[in-house]
C-alpha cells in the first residue's frame, strides 16, 4: 500500500457531537462505492468504520486511533495489518478473516464482513484507512467532510 | 437501573427479556444515539430544498437553504407540534359533539343523553336559553354551539368554549394580545399555512400563533370532556383497583386502550351482556374488562373499571400472558403491540378508520351496526382465551386500591355537603389559612427517557408532605393509581399534617369514612379542562385571575405533541408549568427564552424545565409560596422577604 506522508488524523470534541450519525453514513457511502468497484456490492453487509454511541446525554463517535502500539497489528497472525507513516493499514489480500484484530481492538472499531465468491464465503476484517485515497488527492476524509458541526476535527 | 418505578412492571420487563421480545426500553437503547438536531428542534424538513440542519456550535449563525434562522425553524417545529396535539384533542371533541347532534336528531339508537343536569348546566354556561327547551332539542342546540367552534367564519368572534369557561380578566388579556380563537380547525390550518416555506419567519409571531392554536386545543378539550359527560355521565367518586395485578387468571381479560369513550362505552355495555358466553368457555369469573392509557381513565371514572397500566408499560399487559384481547381506538397506541401480541395468544383489534395497524384485525366501530361488531370483538376475545398458554402466565400480585372520579362537579358536590350555600368555601378557607398551601395539577405522559412513573411519584410525595393538594389526569393519574397514591392510606402515609387533617375531615363529611386520597383523579388527558373548571370556579369566587392562584401544573414525563399543546394553553391561561424533560427548542436561545421567561410578562404563565424531580418539587413549592405572598396569604417567603426589606 502506498500511504502518503503527513496524512491528517481524526480527533473529536464530544461536546459538539450531535449524534446525527452523518459520519457513519458518509463512511458507509464511501464503502458502498468501493464495494461497487470491487463488484461485491449487494453481496456484503455495509458497516461503517466509525460508530456513534450515546452515554447519558453525551454522544460521541468511536473510530480508529491508529495506535502507535497497535494490538490489531501486533496480534494479526497473517501480518495483514501494518503501520505505514503512522497509519495502521489492513491488507485485504493477506487477511484471513480470523477476527483476532476485532477482538483485541480496545475501541471496538474493527468489524468482520463476509461475501460470497462462487460457492465459497470469504470473510475479511475492515478498519479505518483514514480515507488515504481521498486525502492523497487533497480531499477530506468522508466522515470529517460530512460532520455538520465539525465535532470531528483533522489533526 | 430499573426501567419502571413499579416493581411488578419491572418483573414483566425481565420476562420479556428472557423471551427475547423487544419492548419500548430496548428499542430506545437501540435507537441511540438520538439525533441532536431533532432534539434541539433545529432540523427543518418543511421543504424539499432541505432537509436543513443548523449547526448550534457554528461561529457564524448558520441558516437553512432558504435563509430560515434557527429561531424560525425551532418556532415553526414547535407550533406544528401544538397543531398536531390540537388536532388530536379537538377531533375527539368534534366526534363527541357530532354524536350528541345525532342523539338530538334521533339518528342513533346506541347513544343517549345520560346526564340531563350536566346538559342544562352546559347550556347555562354557554349562555343558551334553557327555559322551555326540552332536553333533546337542547342537546341539539348545545351540540350546534359546540360544532360552531369548529366552523365559525367571523374572525372577530371567540369560541364559545373559550369565552364562557375562563375568568373575564383572562379573556380580556387574551383579547388584547389578539390570541383568542374563533375557530378550532381554523387555528390549526393557520399554523400549517404560516409555517409553510417562505411564510411566517418571525419567531415571536409564530409562537403567538402557537398560543392561539393551543387555546383552540383547550376549546376542543372542553367540548370533548363536557359533551362526553352528557352522553356517558359525569364522573362521581368510585372505588376500584389499578396495576397489572387487576388481570385475572379465571377471566377472559379484555383491555381497552386509547382515548375515545364513544367506543369503549359500547364495548363495556356489550361485555356485561356476554358474561355467560365467557363462563361457558371456562372462564369462571366471566369477562374482566381493564383499561389502558386514557380510555382506561375514562372507564375507570365512569364505571369503576380497573386500570391495568398507563402509556409506557402498555406492552407489558400482553407480556403477562393473561390478556386475551386488546381493543384500541386512537392516540398513544404503540404500533409495536402488533409484534408483541403476535408472540402471545392475544387478539389485537383496531376499531377506528383513522387508526389502523398493518396486519392487525380491524373491526370498525362507530356506525349503525356497532353493537353487532362489539359482540364480534368480545367473541374473538373469548376464542383467544381458549388458546391461552398457562405456562406463560405471569400476573403480578400487586394491585392497588384507587378512589377516582373527581370531576369538578364531584368535588364541588362533595364540598357542598359541608356548605351547600357556598360549596367552594371549605376548600378556599383551607387554602387561605394555609392548611392547604396550594394545588398542583399533574398531567401528561410517560417517556422512555425517564424511569417510568418515578418523576410523578417523587415530586408528588414531596409536595403532599408540604401540604399541597394534588390533582392528576392522563397517564400521570395512571402513575399515581398504579403506585398506590390514590387511596386513603396514601393520605395517612404521605400527606403533611394539615393536609391530612383537611382530607380526613372532607372524607368523613363525604361519607367515605376515611380520608380523601392526596391525589384526586380527574380523568383522562382531555379531562385536564376539569381541573381548569375547578380553578376557574375558585378564581371567580375570589374575584382573581387564574395566574394569581397558588396553582402550578407539572408534566414531569411528557412525551406527546398533545402534551406540548396542553402545556402551551396551561401557560397561556396564566399557570406556571413544570416540565421534566426539555422540549425540542434549545436550538434557539430566543425561543427558549420566550418560553421560559418572556412569556411570564405576556401571559403570566411560563415553562419551567427541571429534570431532577426533587429539585422540581422545591421549585414548584417556591412558586406556590410566591403566589401566596402576592395574595397576602401566609407564606414561607413572608419572613424572608421582610428580612430582605429590613
Ligand atoms: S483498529 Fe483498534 S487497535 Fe487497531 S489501530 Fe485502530 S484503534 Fe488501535
Ligand atoms: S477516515 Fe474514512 S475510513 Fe476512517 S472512519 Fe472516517 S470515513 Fe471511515
Ligand atoms: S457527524 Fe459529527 S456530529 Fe454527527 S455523529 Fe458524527 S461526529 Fe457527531
Ligand atoms: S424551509 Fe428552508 S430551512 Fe426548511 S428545509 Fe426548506 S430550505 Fe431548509
Amino acid at each position: 500500500m502506498c500511504i502518503p506522508k503527513e496524512l491528517k488524523f481524526l480527533a473529536v470534541d464530544a461536546s459538539q457531537c450531535m449524534g446525527c450519525r452523518n459520519c457513519e453514513l458518509a463512511c458507509s457511502s464511501r464503502k458502498a462505492a468501493q464495494y461497487q468497484a470491487e463488484g461485491i456490492l449487494g453481496n456484503i453487509r455495509i458497516v461503517p468504520n466509525i460508530f456513534v454511541g450515546q452515554n447519558g446525554l453525551t454522544k460521541t463517535p468511536a473510530y480508529c486511533r491508529h495506535c502507535s502500539a497497535a494490538f490489531c497489528k501486533d496480534l494479526c497472525p497473517a501480518h495483514a495489518i501494518s503501520q505505514e507513516n503512522g497509519v495502521i493499514i489492513l491488507d485485504k489480500d493477506k487477511c484471513l478473516g480470523c477476527g483476532i484484530c476485532e477482538q483485541v481492538c480496545p475501541y471496538g472499531v474493527i468489524t468482520l464482513g463476509s461475501f460470497k465468491i462462487g460457492d465459497k464465503t470469504k470473510t475479511i476484517a475492515h478498519k479505518c484507512d483514514l480515507c488515504f485515497d481521498q486525502q492523497s488527492v487533497g480531499k477530506e476524509p468522508a466522515c470529517y467532510a460530512a460532520c455538520p458541526t465539525k465535532a470531528l476535527a483533522l489533526v | 437501573m430499573n426501567d419502571c418505578y413499579n416493581c411488578s412492571d419491572q418483573s414483566l420487563i425481565e420476562k420479556a427479556e428472557s423471551e427475547e421480545i423487544d419492548l419500548v426500553w430496548q428499542r430506545y437503547e437501540k435507537m441511540k444515539p438520538l439525533c441532536g438536531f431533532g432534539e434541539q428542534g433545529i432540523c427543518c424538513r418543511i421543504c424539499m430544498k432541505g432537509p436543513c440542519r443548523i449547526n448550534p456550535f457554528g461561529r457564524k449563525r448558520s441558516v437553512g437553504i432558504c435563509g430560515a434562522s434557527a429561531d424560525t425553524i425551532v418556532a415553526r417545529n414547535l407550533v406544528r407540534m401544538i397543531a398536531s396535539g390540537t388536532s388530536a384533542h379537538s377531533l375527539h371533541g368534534k366526534e363527541v359533539a357530532k354524536t350528541l347532534m345525532h342523539v338530538a336528531r334521533g339518528e342513533t339508537a346506541i347513544y343517549s343523553v345520560k346526564d340531563a343536569i350536566k346538559l342544562r348546566n352546559i347550556a347555562h354556561k354557554l349562555n343558551i336559553e334553557t327555559d322551555g327547551n326540552d332536553l333533546i332539542p337542547l342537546a341539539g342546540v348545545v351540540a350546534a354551539n359546540s360544532l360552531m367552534d369548529y366552523s365559525r367564519m367571523d374572525d372577530e368572534e371567540i369560541c364559545n368554549w373559550l369565552k364562557y369557561t375562563i375568568p373575564d380578566a383572562r379573556l380580556e388579556k387574551l383579547k388584547k394580545l389578539g390570541i383568542t380563537t374563533s375557530n378550532i380547525d381554523g387555528s390549526i390550518s393557520d399554523i400549517m399555512a404560516r409555517t409553510h416555506v417562505g411564510t411566517d419567519a418571525d419567531a415571536v409571531n409564530i409562537l403567538l400563533a402557537g398560543l392561539r392554536c393551543a387555546l383552540a386545543d383547550y376549546s376542543g378539550m372542553q367540548v370533548a370532556t363536557n359533551l362526553s359527560d352528557v352522553l356517558f355521565g359525569t364522573p362521581q367518586p368510585v372505588v376500584s383497583q389499578a396495576s397489572l395485578g387487576v388481570l385475572r387468571k379465571d377471566a377472559v381479560n379484555i383491555a381497552i386502550h386509547g382515548h375515545n369513550p364513544l367506543l369503549s362505552e359500547i364495548i363495556v355495555d356489550v361485555a356485561y351482556k356476554m358474561q355467560a358466553e365467557a363462563v361457558a368457555a371456562g372462564a369462571t369469573y366471566g369477562i374482566n374488562i381493564v383499561g389502558v392509557c386514557c380510555t382506561g381513565n375514562e372507564v375507570l371514572l365512569r364505571h369503576g373499571i380497573p386500570l391495568a397500566t398507563n402509556y409506557l408499560s402498555q406492552e407489558l399487559a400482553i407480556i403477562t400472558g393473561a390478556l386475551d384481547a386488546m381493543i384500541v381506538d386512537v392516540q398513544c397506541i404503540m404500533p409495536s403491540l402488533a409484534k408483541v401480541s403476535a408472540c402471545y395468544h392475544t387478539e389485537l383489534i383496531t376499531t377506528m378508520p383513522d387508526a389502523k395497524i398493518a396486519g392487525v384485525t380491524h373491526i370498525e366501530l362507530g356506525s349503525g351496526d356497532s353493537l353487532k361488531k362489539a359482540e364480534l370483538i368480545i367473541r374473538k376475545a373469548i376464542d383467544a382465551y381458549k388458546n391461552r398458554d398457562d405456562d406463560r402466565l405471569s400476573i403480578p400480585a400487586e394491585k392497588n386500591k384507587v378512589i377516582a372520579g373527581f370531576s369538578a362537579e364531584a368535588i364541588i358536590d362533595l364540598l357542598g355537603s359541608i356548605n351547600s350555600e357556598d360549596p367552594l368555601s371549605p376548600l378556599i378557607e383551607n387554602i387561605v389559612n394555609g392548611k392547604i398551601r396550594g394545588i398542583v395539577l399533574f398531567a401528561g405522559c410517560n417517556n422512555v427517557k425517564v424511569k417510568q412513573d418515578h418523576n410523578f411519584v417523587a415530586i408528588a410525595k414531596k409536595l403532599m408532605a408540604q401540604n399541597i393538594l394534588i390533582l392528576a389526569t392522563g397517564c400521570g393519574a395512571g402513575a399515581f393509581a398504579k403506585n398506590s397514591l390514590m387511596n386513603s392510606e396514601a393520605t395517612e402515609n404521605y400527606a403533611g399534617n394539615t393536609l391530612k387533617e383537611v382530607l380526613t375531615f372532607l372524607g368523613f363529611e363525604a361519607g367515605l369514612n376515611a380520608p380523601l386520597p392526596p391525589v384526586l383523579h380527574m380523568g383522562s388527558c382531555v379531562d385536564n379542562v376539569r381541573s381548569i373548571d375547578l380553578a376557574v370556579a375558585i378564581a371567580n369566587r375570589l374575584g382573581v385571575d387564574l395566574n394569581q392562584l397558588p396553582l402550578v401544573a407539572s408534566a414531569p414525563e411528557l412525551m406527546s405533541e398533545k402534551a406540548i399543546a396542553i402545556g402551551s394553553w396551561v401557560v397561556t391561561l396564566g399557570i406556571p408549568l413544570h416540565v421534566g424533560l426539555t422540549p425540542p427548542v434549545t436550538g434557539s436561545s430566543l425561543v427558549t427564552n420566550v418560553l421560559t421567561s418572556e412569556l411570564k410578562n405576556i401571559v403570566d404563565g411560563y415553562f419551567m424545565v427541571e429534570e431532577n424531580p426533587l429539585e422540581a418539587a422545591d421549585k414548584i413549592i417556591n412558586i406556590i409560596e410566591e403566589k401566596r405572598l402576592a395574595l397576602n396569604l401566609c407564606s414561607s417567603l413572608d419572613s424572608l422577604s421582610k428580612a430582605e426589606v429590613l
